[in-house]
């Protein structure tokens, strides 16, 4: 396929949705649904009020910090536990009781512990995003190429040398990989948490859009935001992929 | 003490590693005692799996042992030492870092521009100049394992210790890779062990060969190779320690076994004689290599061979995965197939069949290959040299030999330069001669098929539209008006498309048309395919092949066995062509191993062989007989998920060792039902033969 079938196709297919969802509207005859226009409008109007930067920025501010604080403490988390055997055999069956615990059955802890302001969302995307870059840390230092590491040892590298020339770089695709996966839940996470534990995001916009005056219009202006900033911070960590230090992770 | 030009001295050493539960320690090494002398170049080859690269673990530290010493240079060996380096089989050259810096790994300590010095030199000496900032990734296998060399010896050790480095690497390359090896050691007077189970990559190198039995292996002989170098591969001295080091190798199996049954006073050039180097053959003698049995392949050699059969099917990957073939399949770059499509002139639906996993075969991936034959076959033999196998090259077989108790005892054969006629024999000999049905034609065994007297014209084609992108890697089969012809479309490359029409014979020879006229009214039968052929242009010549599918009378006998081709040959509509050759290779590597133990090569020895691959073929060609008398139901079942489930057990070669294909019986009861009843909705669509 060309590039330009790549590109024409999928815009073709958003056209013709739109397309539709306007005729399914119109035919309807619902006074209270959007149609894409009225949805357009939406995100002007809240450009032109201000609240559209302020939200995306009240969100984008949670996610990095409490992301942020997943990353710094789950790689390293990661990479110590698949290394060792015996901090791996005491700290594997907690991670596996509270992974499978849905970030937001936290929300009410969450509200109770930080009450309702930013250190609540904080926490919920922490915990939503450590898990699974913890456990894709531990489950590329447990496959590396044994052969990495003996012939790393065979050049007489010590325990701090063997973690920086190869444990880190053999394991960094699979982390990024976890990494990837973990932002897309916070981004998740953040919705939700900010439907319920603050009044500031874009959470917060679509239920309080709701609940101040049946504006489906910003409702749905919510989330197509939602939708394109995912997929803009998606594009972004697939671009660290084809860095060449970890390409080669990578089936083409 | 050690004697001061020791480099490693490894003595009476033991090794064995705990059973699983209860089970009794398994025993590895046995009192194995080598010297290598400083600067000294020492090949140990053995068996597969006969601890020869726990050995070489050992001496470099990544093993503990259970008993004896092991000493480089005086001193008890208790670890990894960066003087000593280990290049593996695999390659472990580092996929995060350049040519460049993974040639100056070891070298972190020194300052930078002596490093820039000592890694250019390097890559200078190894070849790789212009290559110093490319990633792993990018490189060939060949040149991967020419940078672990590189930076083994940039780190200047005084030893290198070498694991069959060469292993997953193709014939030509490995005999470079051996070249150049030779030369820099003779430049850097390094002390080299070096691991494999190629005889003759052993004794190309070696100064000392060092020849290990089975497990638990001892040193069965050390061979001097004192010739000079570069080696003259026909030199009488050559040949005559390479001939030593294989009979050293072919006893060893009969350590401790039963006597051999029968033995001519002169001895037999090897235990098996294999007739042919095409697929059956090649297989069965890396099986053999890998089980440690002497055996050697006599082959015609003729290229590029007649190549019909260029699809494979997803059982044969087992095999491949057996004998470690399947790396050389993925790094030629060989087009993947990823299932197959059916279509039918006149008819716009098409039927696509997506393969799968089968786990319970140790089969996980989900595609299997297309291949160029020519190039197939030759990569093919040359792994089973990887394995062991001697092969001679351009000897025509002119039949086989029986002793005076009616057991088959050698192959009679010709040199193609015109060298006097030869005689190798062997307590077993095998046909793998494919479609030459060289022992079958002496034995009169052969039996035409007269159900599938058919005729193949095909080509190899360039603009092919090959229909959607999702399916345009899967092979295609689209039938024609006329019964019981189709056409195939086979991806060889980015743009190469095989295409073949398969006919009855007489549609041909009635016709009277030239190949190529007849290939385009074929295709012209068939709308939708013809637009897909619009710009397409042939590359070759037309291949014309007829007189298609025979079966033998008997596929083994008093020490001979027939496998592949050379036993039985179908239409080969559901590409089972390699599979037929792969499976009943394994399965008489399997036969002839257990008759070799047991000293018995009488045919009752091979009774299980040709009962398990018959009935494994005829399953087959049942499938396929019912498959052309009824192409309709066959269409209509593909398109359901159940119909695809138990199409897919035959269509993935699942029919050797199965009690039965739900698929068959139940085309068998559709197409008894459609026999019965004139009225049936399917009775225009049924085909007698």
């Amino acid at each position: 396929m060309t590039a330009r079938w790549k590109t024409g196709l999928p815009l073709a297919l958003a056209v013709a949705l739109l397309a539709a969802w306007d005729a399914a509207v119109r035919l309807s005859g619902s006074d209270l649904f959007p149609k894409p226009l009225d949805v357009a409008a939406g995100i002007v109007e809240l450009g032109r009020k201000g609240l559209l930067h302020k939200y995306i920025v009240a969100s984008l501010f949670r996610v990095t910090i409490g992301f942020g604080l997943a990353v710094v403490i789950g790689v390293p988390a990661g990479l110590l536990l698949g290394w060792s055997t015996r901090l791996f055999y005491a700290f594997n069956p907690l991670i596996q009781v509270f992974r499978p615990i849905s970030p937001i059955a936290w929300i009410p802890v969450a509200i109770l512990w930080f009450g309702v302001d930013d250190r609540a969302p904080i926490f919920l995307i922490f915990l939503a995003s450590v898990f699974p870059i913890t456990v894709s840390a531990i489950a590329a230092v447990q496959n590396i190429q044994q052969n990495y590491i003996r012939a790393a040892r065979n050049f007489g590298l010590g325990r701090l040398e063997l973690f920086r020339r190869v444990i880190f770089p053999a394991t960094l695709p699979q982390v990024l990989t976890g990494i990837r996966i973990a932002l897309g839940v916070a981004w998740l996470v953040v919705v939700a948490a900010e439907m319920i534990a603050v009044n500031s995001g874009l959470g917060y916009l679509i239920i309080d859009a709701r609940n101040a005056g049946k504006r489906y219009d910003l409702v749905v202006a919510g989330m197509v935001m939602i939708g394109l900033i995912g997929l803009g911070l998606d594009l972004v960590v697939r671009r660290l992929e084809r860095f060449d230090e970890v390409r080669w992770g990578y089936a083409r | 003490m050690s004697q001061p030009d020791v480099a490693v001295r490894i003595a009476n050493l033991s090794m064995s590693f705990p059973g699983k539960g209860t089970d009794e320690p398994i025993a590895v090494l046995s009192d194995v005692s080598i010297d290598v002398r400083r600067g000294e170049f020492v090949c140990i080859v053995g068996p597969s799996g006969c601890g020869k690269s726990t050995l070489l673990n050992i001496v470099a530290g990544f093993l503990p042992h259970t008993q004896g010493d092991v000493l480089v240079e005086g001193r008890p060996v208790r670890g990894p030492d960066p003087r000593r380096i280990f290049v593996f089989q695999e390659s472990a050259v580092f996929p995060w870092l350049t040519v460049r810096e993974n040639i100056g790994f070891g070298l972190s300590g020194r300052v930078r521009a002596e490093r820039e010095k000592i890694v250019a030199h390097y890559v200078e000496m190894v070849g790789l100049k212009g290559f110093e900032a490319a990633y792993p990734r990018e490189l060939s296998g060949g040149m991967r394992q020419r940078v672990e060399l590189a930076r083994a010896l940039a780190s200047n050790p005084d030893i290198i210790y070498m694991d069959e480095p060469f292993g997953a690497l193709d014939f030509l390359t490995r005999l470079k890779m051996r070249a150049d090896l030779i030369r820099i050691w003779q430049e850097e007077r390094k002390t080299i062990l070096f691991v494999t189970h190629d005889i003759e990559e052993a004794v190309q190198q070696a100064d000392r060969v060092v020849v290990m039995s089975r497990r638990p292996a001892i040193v069965q002989e050390v061979v001097p190779i004192t010739l000079a170098r570069p080696r003259d591969l026909d030199a009488p001295g050559y040949l005559a320690a390479r001939d030593r080091i294989f009979a050293a190798m072919g006893m060893s199996h009969t350590v401790g076994d039963a006597p051999p049954a029968s033995r001519s006073a002169a001895g037999p050039d090897a235990d098996v004689v294999i007739i042919g180097g095409g697929p059956a053959g090649a297989i069965l003698g890396a099986y053999l290599g890998q089980a440690g049995v002497s055996h050697l392949i006599v082959d015609k050699a003729v290229h590029p061979r007649p190549h019909v059969g260029e699809s494979l099917i997803c059982s044969t990957t087992r095999v491949f995965q057996d004998i470690g073939f399947l790396p050389v399949l993925e790094r030629e770059g060989f087009v993947r197939k990823y299932g197959a499509v059916w279509t039918r002139a006149g008819d716009p639906s098409t039927r696509t069949l997506r393969f799968r996993p089968m786990p319970h075969l140790g089969v996980l991936q989900e595609h299997t290959y297309h291949v160029d034959r020519a190039r197939f076959d030759d990569l093919l033999l040359g792994h089973a040299r990887v394995r062991g196998s001697r092969v001679l090259e351009g000897m025509t077989a002119l039949g086989v030999d029986f002793d005076a108790r009616g057991f088959a005892s050698g192959v009679r054969a010709r040199p193609d330069d015109g060298g006097p006629e030869r005689v190798f024999r062997g307590r077993i000999v095998v046909d793998a001669s494919g479609r030459g049905t060289v022992l079958g034609t002496q034995l009169k065994l052969k039996r035409n098929d007269p159900l599938f007297d058919q005729f193949a014209v095909h080509n190899w084609f360039e603009g092919v539209d090959r229909g959607p992108a999702g399916t345009a890697d899967f092979i295609h089969v689209h039938l024609l008006p006329t019964p019981r012809a189709w056409l195939w479309q086979i991806p060889i490359s980015a743009t190469v498309t095989s295409v073949g029409i398969v006919t009855r014979r007489d549609d041909f020879v009635q016709g009277g048309e030239s190949p190529e006229a007849f290939f385009r009214r074929h295709v012209a039968s068939h709308p939708e395919f013809a637009r897909r052929m619009a710009g397409a242009h042939a590359l070759h010549d037309w291949t014309r092949e007829g007189n298609y599918s025979y079966v033998m009378d008997r596929f083994a006998g008093d020490g001979w066995l027939l496998v592949g081709d050379a036993a039985r040959f179908i239409d080969p509509i559901f590409s089972s062509g390699v599979s037929v050759a792969a499976e009943s290779a394994q399965r008489a590597a399997d036969a002839i191993v257990a008759a070799l133990k047991a000293g018995r090569v009488d045919e009752t020895a091979f009774a299980r062989y040709e009962t398990t691959v018959r009935a494994g073929v005829e399953l087959w060609r049942e499938f396929i007989l019912l498959y052309y008398q009824l192409p309709g139901i066959f269409l209509d079942l593909m398109a359901t998920d159940e119909g695809q489930a138990e199409l897919r057990q035959i269509l993935q070669g699942q029919v050797y060792d199965v009690p039965s294909a739900p698929v068959v019986d139940r085309l068998r009861r559709q197409l008894d039902a459609v026999k019965a009843d004139p009225e049936h909705p399917l009775r225009r669509e049924w085909v007698p033969l």
